[in-house]
């Protein structure tokens, strides 16, 4: 299992590498630190094993941290991470962004790559009542960036290395030129790979994109989604400053509204103090285009 | 039984007819539909042709008169598509929606 951060990311990095080996104590978890340490934290002493880009070895990633901003930078390293992981060695390599939290075994959901290459989740696993929410994930993407699979077959390496190539200089928000950082390239996949696996489980990736359509619910400790066990939850957007909204992007869905997934959130709010988002979410990003500020 | 199914306005009824022509070569037996998004205005005669004309009112779109004026002729065209495809899905077990700008070059069963 892999993920990336920046330094003020660690927090997030911590919590999902810490919720992962929870569930699967014998994987190991990398995190690509896409920033410099500059001794704000001891990397021996996470829960991770940390990479910088630099020892990937990949001549492609070196102008790419000057050229893109942090976000842009973080995202646009996944491919080449999850080529690194693979090359040490791994069958199945699986990556989560960073604002995730492992509620579950993803070891069904890893299954699948026993007869594929390429492992997808989609936005949405069934049709929705109105046209907006649908335009927007057709201007993001069929596919979620924050739970990617592959196995190491020559079609997922083939096109992971083409995903690495867009990767170092078409990893930007641009909607009306098809872009949406890494993510909206994950639509090729299917015309590009034999074997993509579609995960339609409806207890991974969890969040706010489909949480209107998802039935949470809570028994004890253990979340279910859909009647199924919840896997994976996502927190893209998440504000740990404003927890009465489950993502900075909109302010329809609140605390309120979201039923029971606000205890998921809660506990996701719970275990990010506790990783220490406040004290890293100040931490300066060292990397960013030269001769400017750093975003 | 599959339908083979196709949408034109009547400026591209040459295209349906090569189609037809090329379709009908590999596949006599597949019935090709082609629906018109438009009025023959009498400038053909759908009778006459190698495929079976169906009209915009048969297609069960809403309000279709409202839809050909809220929709351009390229949009009006793409929007009918799958209101075409259940309409032969009540009579056809399969239905093949193919663009009209085409020509059919081999069997659809060959491999």
């Amino acid at each position: 299992m892999c993920t990336i951060a920046a330094k003020r990311n660690l927090a997030l990095g911590r919590v999902v590498c810490r919720s992962f080996q929870r569930h699967h104590p014998s994987v190991p978890a990398y995190l690509l630190l896409a920033d410099r340490v500059d001794g704000y934290f001891d990397p021996a002493a996470e829960p991770f094993r940390m990479v910088l880009p630099d020892e990937l070895g990949m001549p492609e990633i070196g102008g790419m941290s000057e050229r893109y901003s942090q976000q842009e930078f973080s995202y646009a390293l996944t491919p080449f991470l999850m080529d690194w992981v693979r090359q040490q060695g791994f069958a199945r390599v699986l990556f989560l962004k960073e604002e995730s939290l492992v509620t579950g075994d993803l070891g069904p959901v890893m299954d699948l790559l026993s007869e594929a290459s390429l492992l997808l989740t989609p936005h949405l696993l069934r049709s929705l009542s109105e046209a907006a929410r649908e335009q927007n994930i057709l201007q993001c993407g069929t596919f979620n960036g924050g739970f990617v699979g592959m196995a190491d077959t020559a079609e997922a390496v083939r096109f992971v290395r083409w995903w690495q190539g867009r990767m170092a200089t078409h990893c930007h928000y641009d909607p009306a030129a098809g872009m949406h950082f890494e993510q909206r390239w994950l639509d090729l996949a299917h015309s590009y790979v034999d074997r993509v696996a579609v995960v339609r489980d409806p207890g991974v990736n969890v969040a706010h994109w489909n949480l209107p359509e998802r039935v949470v619910t809570l028994e004890g400790d253990a979340i279910r989604v859909d009647g199924q066990p919840g896997r994976l939850f996502r927190f893209s957007g998440y504000d740990p400053d404003h927890p009465e909204f489950a993502t900075r992007y909109f302010t329809r869905l609140t605390k309120e509204s979201l039923g029971p997934a606000a205890a998921v959130f809660a506990r996701y709010h719970e275990e990010l103090l506790a990783a220490g988002w406040a004290e890293t979410r100040v931490w300066p990003y060292a990397l960013g285009p030269k001769g400017l500020l750093p975003a | 039984m599959m339908a083979v199914a196709t949408l034109i306005a009547k400026n591209y009824l040459p295209f349906a007819r090569v189609l037809a022509e090329s379709l009908h070569r590999w596949h006599p037996e597949l019935p090709l539909f082609v629906a018109l998004m438009d009025e023959p205005e009498g400038r053909f005669d759908p009778a006459g042709e190698a495929f079976t004309v169906v009209k915009a009112e048969e297609l069960a779109i809403p309000n279709w008169r409202d839809f050909c004026f809220r929709y351009t002729r390229r949009e009006a065209l793409s929007a009918a598509k799958p209101y075409l495809i259940s309409a032969l899905l009540e009579d056809f077990e399969n239905v093949s929606f193919l663009d009209a700008d085409m020509i059919w070059s081999e069997f659809l069963n060959t491999r």
